[in-house]
Formats: structure tokens, C-alpha cells, sequence
């Protein structure tokens, strides 16, 4: 750097000292300056040197109380006591003017009552600490991934390796949801339960708040001890808070099982946004569940989460848990070899009460939301900045008079800053008692799916204290603007009690305030109109199946202790009664319904296929279900070749199989049916080709898909599908009763509609839509009453203009075209910005609108007619006051 | 009205050390600083900013006053303002260092000194 550069930026550098001491030591500064260029060394340090002390010194001079050299020094007022005379005089100014004070209020009770209403919910599902959880920061989630990132559940020998050898952990638990029948004497209920092994309680560090957990043999023995904890909700619910419950006896699937101990309050185990109802041990794995085996190394159904030794890191355990994962690898017998190969590394997550690989995207979508509603909070503090603007004009007068005294800027500015935060925090606390709100509502929220939630939204204290921190802190920023340029207030005109001619930087501050507000709240609405166009593509995607008029139940006999014989008679007894109901024009069984968050696969092979990267004939996974004769012809999908099942298709005959158009599609030119599917050692024979349809996700097409027939299979858990004539829903009542006569000992089924139940597939556009269009609806009204302060203000200011332009021959039209005008001018920039700000943070929601483009023109053209019209509006008001003056009096004024 | 020396009284150091090191020659702005910085062993640097928010405040004490401006020694081109004590302000650094004398003479002091390490 050159010496002249040198003194140039330093020269620069003098603009932030107030001009008199500018005018007085520039020079001599510059000298110094130029001395030190001569014998120092200029680096890094000489620049900061430099710069702290021209930036304390030059706050030091601005911000000082005035020396009053030859009197007597009043004693400085500590800081407490000057922050209560702050406080003080501010609540007796914002007294003074209630109808400013209660709006700024109430925007900045909007403002941050949305940001904190967005944040509880993220607060709730990933930020809080799992319930009942003791020191959760030393508990990992345990994932083993594959090179690509997939991620797989553990199978229990995988589990036992884990924990038999892990030294890093000091111990490692697996747990898996069951669903559960359990009745305590009365009518039986499906109850959400959670399969655990022994240390699972130990492991979380919770202690019984009844009895005990599960010990000795209960945690080695297979099949031997039904035993049970039940949660607190469920003893206070179904066993009437009976505290001599230990020892009793409650029907488990069926069976007895002993209550040994309850849980404490609010406890809900690992993955605490659902309701556990209880927990049963491991070992009575085979009694519980009809499907795998403990041994089995192919079946992968476990979680498993650990606690980290009390000398290890995170790191360290997550290295050997890996080293451990290749070992098992290498050395696993049977099933899992080719299928483990694949596993390389074990991953920590953090225990956040959602599934690991769920958190992420869940966390992306709040993160979004929570932007969405900064910005509303963004518009409301610019809003309450312009507000404060022009009553630091309207209060010259005063601030002069405090100068005039011997007020120090320094002095002036905290008062007006302590006013502004005052006025936030006031503001913040109704924001607070929104989120209540808020959040009240968005609990009521129907959710389609078949789980109860245990999920408290409520503020609590950390939403209160964000609340309050981000209020203080928006309240210092946008008091900042207004007050600096308060104190900087020209005492001769602030005395005479001027108020016309609010200074040219003044006026385009407030402007640029104005076209912000605008712009941001384009962006807003873009966002909802893009999620509204995103639903409404998303209603209109074919599935590739009817599912209105469609009632569905899940219902598993397998857990009022049928096997798949005696499962099979009863779903066959089911369908002849329901058939015969009056209204009821088909029924149907399926082991998955379509569009329900639930996915299944298998793998198979198929002779002379070749899965990419593999031979021809090695294995491969698709989509799986299992479904009667009556499936496709309920959901209305067509058959394009071959045929549907058939009751001739039971389970002595051949084994058989339908699959979809995508996986004809794996041997082109090749005619599919008769060909042989071979998977979980049955040979299978294609005998149909039905259309694809929709399965897991709505805006991508299924894949190759295998349907295998109910009557060949032994799971005893299906999906009642009846597909009614009328309204699905005035049926069900008949239908439930149906099945509880079936048989007494199954819990009442919960039926829903499938329209209800595939609309899951929805949820995120359906959740944006009504968030959104609530946020976007709050920040145009306040950009709206943004613009009506400014252009009243304005035309307030202009009113003697105004008067000169009417006497001299102005028409009243001529004076609402100015005004509105001026609004325009001012809409139309923060438009085109917002415009831009818009197609930049478009991409941001491009995963979740079904190919409607981020730059969709329709949306971007009636976002443009809505704000037009609320700024002609905003603008026409005190356009119209304007024009109707009388020029005799506004001369006078 | 003549302000009275002994108002002043006590000086701060920051103004002290200023006015001691102008009683033997006049100094520009720079020279002053390093100046201020040998005397207190560098525990006082003064940037420029610092150090002209402290002349403004001794010239509006009349404590100093600005001598004519003059070339540099080194260097015959550039030329600087430099600063002298006003008979003020020698009489209030006087009297300040009269105020040190006493206190420094005390005993306390003189017991204090084992504490500090010469090392």
C-alpha cells in the first residue's frame, strides 16, 4: 500500500468524528498520521491500531456528556439510575400517545407472535429435551450407513456385537415400536407399544415412578416372562391411578401379562412425539410380534441408541462403533452377508424425540417456515421504525428543549433506544401470548395419521426468552435509525417549532423503509402462492387409483392371538358380513395402503434380469405388498394383461404374483407374464400386469412394484379397504360394530377415510398453505397500514404545499393523482425488489411444489393484483383527505 | 474569572503525563506521543484520535497552547504544530506533583515496595 493510498483511507477514516473536531484537528491528524507512516512499520497491526482509535475516539467525542468546564460537576448518575429514569420517562411518553403506542404494539405483537408460534412447534418436535431423559446430551442415537449414506435398522444378533463389545459406550440399548391390544378388564384398546431390551430404562436414566423396569431373567430368558411397564397416561387412563397396580395382571395380545412397573410422568421413551402406552421385553419378541426372529441377522427391525462412557467423545465412539460394524460384516453367518457388506460406518445422532433420518428434513422445513416468519417480523420492525421516525419529528420540539439543557446525544439516544425496547418488549409479551394462541390452533390440526401424538407445543420458557431476546433486539435495531437522527437535530429549527420541511435524508429513510416493507412482503406472499398453486397441482396429480368413497381400517388378529389359519377364516367371515351391509359395494384387504407414509419391500430375483451393476438372476428390492382378490377392483386399478387374484388363488395352489407397468418395463420386449419371481424361497409366477400407481411419494412414480396374494401369505395384519356406494363415513359405525361382532376380544378399529389416509402425502403443502397464508396475509396488512402512515404523514407535512397548488388552480383529481402517485412510485420500486428477493429464495422451496416452477408466472401475476390493489387503497385514503382540503385553511395552517 | 490552579487538582495521568513531558520543550502531535509512551514505560499509547481529545481538553483548560507552526528537524519540507505549557498549566503540574510527592512519601508506600519485583 502506498503512503498516499494510505493517507487517503485514513483521511476517510476522519468522517466519523463530529465535524467540528474535524474541522479543528483533521490537519494535525492527518500529520500525525503521516508521522507515523515515516517511522512505523505498516502491517496488519499499525491498521488496527489505527482504526480502534479513530473509532473510540470518535465515539468517545460524540457520545460524551459536554464538559462543563468551571462549574461544579454534578455527580454522573449511575447507570442503574439513569436506566430507570429512562425507563420511567418512557413509559409517561408512550402513555402520552396510546393510539401509536397500542398499534406498534400490536404489529410487533404480530411480528414476533409469528416467529415464536413456528418456533414452540420446532421447539417441541426437535429442539427439546426428550422427556424424563436424564443428561441427553451424553445419549447417541446408533445408525449403520452404507457408503452412499442409507441408513439401516439393526437386526438383534447386529445389536448384541454392538453392545457385547463396545468399550466407548458405557451401554447400548435396542428398542422397536409394536403395536399393541392391551385390556385391563374392559374393552380392549390398540395401545402404541415399545419392544425394549433390559437396560433399555437404565440406558435413558429414568427410574420407575412405580414398581420397577425389567431384571434378571426377564432380560435373558426367551419366551418365559410376560411381563409389562405401562406408561403414566395409560395408568392413569385404563388402570384408574391405582397405586397397588404392581403384580397385577393386564390382557397383552391376548394374553396375561404382569404389570411389574409405570413410568414416570411425561415420560414417552426415545422417539417421544408419540404416545407409548408400554414397553414389553425383548425377549418375548416371538410372542409379540409374528414376524422375525431374534437370531435372524436378515431381519432388521431394531433401534438402537447408547450412552457414552464418561471418558469418551463422541468421536471415539463413533470410530470404534464403526470398526465394530465392518467386523460383524465380515464375520456375520448367514442372511446378512451379502446385504452387511454394504454397511461401512456407524453413525451418532443426537436423541431429538424424532427418528434420526427424519429430523434433518423436518428441521429444513421449520428452518424454512421459521425464515417465512422472520420476515413477517422483519416487516413489522420496519413498519415500527418509520412509526418512531416520524414522532421523533413530531417531537422536535421537546428533544431541542432537552439539548438545549445540556442533554449529551449520547444521553438522548438511550433514552429513545430504552423507548423503542420498551415498546418491543411490551410488544414481544403479546407476542408470547399469540404463540399461546397460535399454537392452540395449529394442535387442532387434524393429522391423518393412525398414531396418537404426545407432542406439547405450548411455549414454554425457552420460547419466552427467544421471544423477549429477539423483540430486544429488533427493538434496539429499528430504534436506532430514529434516534440517531433525532439527536443529531439542528437546535435553531427544532426550537421554533418547525415542523414543515422534514429534511431531505429524513424523508428518504422513511421511503426506504416503506419500499422494504413492500418488497419483503412480496416475497411473503409469493412463498404462500406458490404453496397454494403447489397444493392444488398436488390435488390433481392421478394417483392411479380412486380413492374416494373408500372407508380403511387397520386391523391385526395376529394380536388377539390368531395364527395366519385362523387369521385367514376370520378376514373371510369379515368380508361376507360387511358385503352384505346395506351401502356397501366391495371390500377388499391390503397389508399397505398407498400414499400413507408406510412403504414396503422385498428382495427378490428374476430370471434373465439383470439389476444394474449385477448379474442377470442376483437379487434386487422392490415394492411389496400383500393383497386379496378384491384390491384392485375397490381401488379402481386397471388390470392391463393377464388377470387379478382370484379365491381360486389360496393357499395350495401355485404361488402366483401381479406386479405394475414399471416392472414389465425391467425386461423390454419380453412378454413378463408366466415368467418366475423368486423371493423369501417361494417361486412365484407372474400371471397379471396392472397399472402404476402412486406408493410412497406423490410426485414420483412408484418403481417396480410385486403384489402377492393375502391367501398365499401368513401375516395375520391387513388394511380393510370397503368401498361404500354413499358417504364413506356414515358407514363406519356399522362397519365397526361388524367387527367387534366378529369377535369381542379385537379392539374397536379406527376407521378413517383413504382420502383422509393418503392425504398425508400432502401434509407439508397443506401445513405451508395455512402457514404461509397466514403470515403472508399479516405482513401485506402491515406493509398496507406502513404505506397509509407514510402517505398520511406526507400529505400532513404538504398540507400548505398542498393549499399553494389548489389556490393556484389544482383540481381536486389533480391532488389524489400526486399523492397516489406517490404511493405508486414508492410500491412499484419495493415491488421490482421484492420481485428479484423472490426469485432468489424460490429455489428454497422447489422440493416441495410438485414441479410447479419457483418463477411461476400465474402466481408472480396475481401476487402483483393483490398488492397493487392494497397499495391503491393504502395510498387512496389520504389521497382523498388531501384533495378535499379546503385551500383557505391549509394556507393558514 | 482566573480558575484557581489548585481546582484542577487531582490531575488525571492522562493529562498529567501531557503536560510534564511539554515543560522542557515544545512538541508536535507525533513527538508527543512517543514522548508520553517513554515516559509511562508504554502503558499509555495514545493514537492520534486519543491524544487530540486530550490536547482539545487541556487548551480549552488553558492548561497548553498552541506555539507557532514549524518545520519538522528531520526533514525541512513538512511543517507541524506544536504545543507549549502555559504558565497555568505549569503551576497545576506543579502543584499535582507536589500532591504525588506527599502521598509517595508515606510509609505505607515505602512498605509496599517488596511487592514489586525488580526481576
Amino acid at each position: 500500500m502506498t503512503p498516499r493510498f494510505a493517507e487517503r483511507v485514513y483521511r476517510a477514516l476522519l468522517w466519523l468524528y463530529p465535524s467540528e473536531f474535524r474541522d479543528r484537528f483533521g490537519d494535525e491528524l492527518t500529520d500525525f498520521f503521516r508521522d507515523r507512516l515515516r517511522h512505523e512499520r505498516i502491517d496488519l497491526r499499525f491498521w488496527a491500531r489505527t482504526v480502534t482509535d479513530v473509532v473510540t475516539a470518535a465515539t468517545h467525542e460524540r457520545f460524551s456528556r459536554p464538559r462543563q468546564p468551571f462549574f461544579t460537576p454534578r455527580p454522573r448518575d449511575s447507570m442503574l439510575t439513569a436506566l430507570w429514569q429512562d425507563l420511567r420517562f418512557s413509559v409517561r411518553m408512550l402513555r402520552k400517545s396510546p393510539v401509536m403506542t397500542t398499534i406498534a404494539v400490536a404489529i410487533i405483537a404480530l411480528g414476533t407472535g409469528s416467529v415464536s408460534t413456528i418456533f414452540s412447534v420446532a421447539n417441541a418436535i426437535v429442539l427439546r429435551a426428550v422427556p424424563g431423559v436424564a443428561g441427553s446430551d451424553r445419549l447417541a442415537v446408533i445408525q449403520r450407513t452404507r457408503r452412499d449414506g442409507g441408513s439401516l435398522s439393526a437386526s438383534y444378533p447386529y445389536y448384541e456385537h454392538l453392545a457385547a463389545n463396545s468399550r466407548r459406550m458405557s451401554g447400548i440399548a435396542a428398542w422397536s415400536m409394536i403395536p399393541l391390544t392391551m385390556s385391563a378388564g374392559s374393552e380392549p384398546i390398540t395401545a402404541l407399544g415399545n419392544i425394549v431390551s433390559g437396560n433399555y430404562f437404565d440406558v435413558i436414566g429414568v427410574k420407575p415412578m412405580l414398581g420397577r423396569f425389567f431384571t434378571g431373567d426377564e432380560t435373558r430368558v426367551r419366551s418365559t416372562y410376560p411381563v409389562v411397564v405401562v406408561s403414566h397416561g395409560y395408568w392413569e387412563r385404563h388402570l384408574g391411578a391405582d397405586s397397588s397396580v404392581v403384580g397385577k395382571t393386564v390382557l397383552v395380545n391376548g394374553s396375561k401379562y404382569t404389570v411389574v412397573g409405570v413410568t414416570p410422568k411425561g415420560f414417552a421413551g426415545i422417539f417421544a412425539v408419540l404416545r407409548t402406552d408400554a414397553w414389553v421385553p425383548l425377549m418375548m419378541q416371538r410372542e409379540l410380534r409374528q414376524r422375525g426372529d431374534l437370531s435372524s441377522e436378515s431381519s432388521a427391525w431394531l433401534e438402537v441408541f447408547g450412552r457414552l462412557a464418561p471418558d469418551a467423545s463422541r468421536d471415539q465412539a463413533q470410530t470404534e462403533l464403526t470398526s465394530l460394524t465392518n467386523q460383524y460384516a465380515t464375520r456375520a453367518t448367514s442372511g446378512e452377508v451379502p446385504h452387511m457388506k454394504q454397511f461401512v460406518a456407524a453413525r451418532l445422532y443426537n436423541v431429538t424425540g424424532l427418528p434420526a433420518e427424519a429430523s434433518g428434513a423436518v428441521l429444513g422445513f421449520f428452518a424454512l417456515l421459521l425464515a417465512l416468519s422472520a420476515l413477517v417480523l422483519l416487516i413489522a420492525s420496519v413498519n415500527v421504525a418509520s412509526m418512531l421516525l416520524a414522532r421523533a419529528v413530531a417531537r422536535r420540539g421537546e428533544i431541542s428543549v432537552r439539548l438545549a439543557l445540556g442533554a449529551g446525544p449520547g444521553r438522548l439516544v438511550r433514552q429513545l433506544l430504552t423507548e423503542s425496547s420498551l415498546l418491543f418488549l411490551v410488544g414481544g409479551a403479546g407476542g408470547v401470548f399469540l404463540a399461546i394462541g397460535g399454537t392452540g390452533l395449529l394442535e387442532r390440526i387434524h393429522l391423518p395419521i393412525d398414531v396418537p401424538l404426545a407432542l406439547d407445543v405450548r411455549p414454554d420458557g425457552r420460547v419466552l426468552a427467544f421471544t423477549l431476546a429477539i423483540a430486544l433486539i429488533t427493538g434496539v435495531v429499528s430504534g436506532l435509525a430514529p434516534a440517531l437522527q433525532a439527536s443529531r437535530l439542528d437546535l435553531a429549527v427544532g426550537l421554533r417549532g418547525d415542523t414543515a420541511g422534514g429534511g431531505v435524508a429524513r424523508s428518504r429513510l422513511r421511503n426506504g423503509l416503506m419500499i422494504g416493507q413492500i418488497a419483503l412482503s412480496l416475497v411473503l406472499l409469493s412463498a404462500s402462492g406458490l404453496f397454494l398453486r403447489a397444493l392444488e397441482r398436488g390435488n390433481h396429480i392421478d394417483p392411479g387409483f380412486d380413492a374416494s368413497h373408500v372407508a380403511t381400517a387397520e386391523i391385526d388378529v395376529g394380536r388377539a392371538g390368531y395364527d395366519s389359519l385362523r387369521a385367514r377364516e376370520f378376514y373371510r367371515t369379515l368380508k361376507t358380513r360387511l358385503s352384505s351391509l346395506p351401502g356397501v359395494a366391495d371390500v377388499a384387504y391390503g397389508r399397505t395402503l398407498p400414499l400413507s407414509m408406510n412403504v414396503s419391500g422385498t428382495e427378490i430375483s428374476l430370471s434373465g434380469y439383470a439389476p444394474p451393476r449385477r448379474a442377470a438372476g442376483d437379487p434386487f428390492d422392490v415394492n411389496f405388498n400383500v393383497v386379496d382378490d378384491g384390491y384392485f377392483s375397490v381401488l379402481r386399478t386397471p388390470i392391463l394383461r393377464g388377470r387379478a387374484f382370484t379365491a381360486g388363488d389360496g393357499p395350495t395352489s401355485s404361488p402366483v404374483l401381479v406386479v405394475n407397468e414399471s416392472f414389465a418395463k425391467l425386461l423390454p420386449g419380453v412378454e413378463i407374464l408366466g415368467r418366475t419371481v423368486k423371493y423369501n424361497n417361494i417361486e412365484a409366477r407372474i400371471v397379471g400386469v396392472v397399472r402404476d400407481s402412486k406408493f410412497a411419494r406423490l410426485d414420483a412414480p412408484a418403481g417396480a412394484f410385486i403384489f402377492a396374494p393375502a391367501m398365499q401369505q401368513t401375516r395375520t395384519a391387513t388394511n380393510l379397504l370397503v368401498r361404500t356406494s354413499g358417504d364413506p363415513t356414515a358407514i363406519m359405525p356399522a362397519i365397526r360394530a361388524e367387527v367387534r361382532a366378529a369377535d369381542p376380544n379385537l379392539p374397536a378399529p379406527t376407521l378413517t377415510t383413504l382420502e383422509d389416509a393418503t392425504s398425508v402425502a400432502l401434509l407439508p403443502q397443506r401445513v405451508a398453505v395455512a402457514v404461509t397464508g397466514v403470515l403472508g396475509a399479516a405482513g401485506l396488512l402491515l406493509a398496507a397500514i406502513g404505506l397509509y402512515g407514510v402517505l398520511s404523514f406526507a400529505v400532513a407535512q404538504r398540507t400548505r404545499e398542498l393549499g399553494v397548488r389548489v389556490a393556484l388552480g389544482a383540481t381536486s383529481g389533480d391532488v389524489l393523482r400526486l399523492i397516489v402517485g406517490q404511493g405508486m412510485r414508492l410500491a412499484g420500486t419495493g415491488m421490482a425488489i421484492g420481485v428479484i428477493l423472490a426469485l432468489l429464495g424460490a429455489r428454497l422451496l422447489t422440493p416441495f411444489l410438485f414441479g410447479v416452477s419457483p418463477t411461476d408466472p400465474l402466481t408472480f401475476l396475481a401476487i402483483g393484483v393483490v398488492l397493487t390493489s392494497a397499495v391503491l387503497l393504502a395510498s387512496y385514503l389520504p389521497a382523498r383527505r388531501a384533495s378535499r382540503a379546503d385551500p383557505v385553511v391549509s394556507l393558514r395552517a | 474569572m482566573r480558575p484557581e490552579p489548585a481546582s484542577f487538582l487531582p490531575l488525571r495521568p492522562v493529562d498529567f503525563v501531557p503536560l510534564l513531558s511539554l515543560v522542557d520543550a515544545e512538541q508536535h502531535g507525533y513527538a508527543l506521543a512517543r514522548e508520553i509512551a517513554d515516559r509511562t514505560e508504554g502503558v499509555v499509547q495514545l493514537g492520534a484520535g486519543n491524544l487530540y481529545r486530550v490536547i482539545k481538553r487541556l487548551l480549552e483548560d488553558g492548561l497548553v497552547a498552541q506555539a507557532a507552526r514549524r518545520a519538522l528537524p528531520e526533514d525541512d519540507d513538512e511543517r507541524r504544530v506544536y504545543y507549549r505549557i502555559t504558565p497555568l498549566g505549569a503551576r497545576v503540574a506543579a502543584l499535582e506533583a507536589q500532591r504525588l510527592r506527599t502521598l509517595l512519601a508515606s510509609k505505607s508506600v515505602r512498605s509496599l515496595a517488596p511487592l514489586v519485583d525488580h526481576a
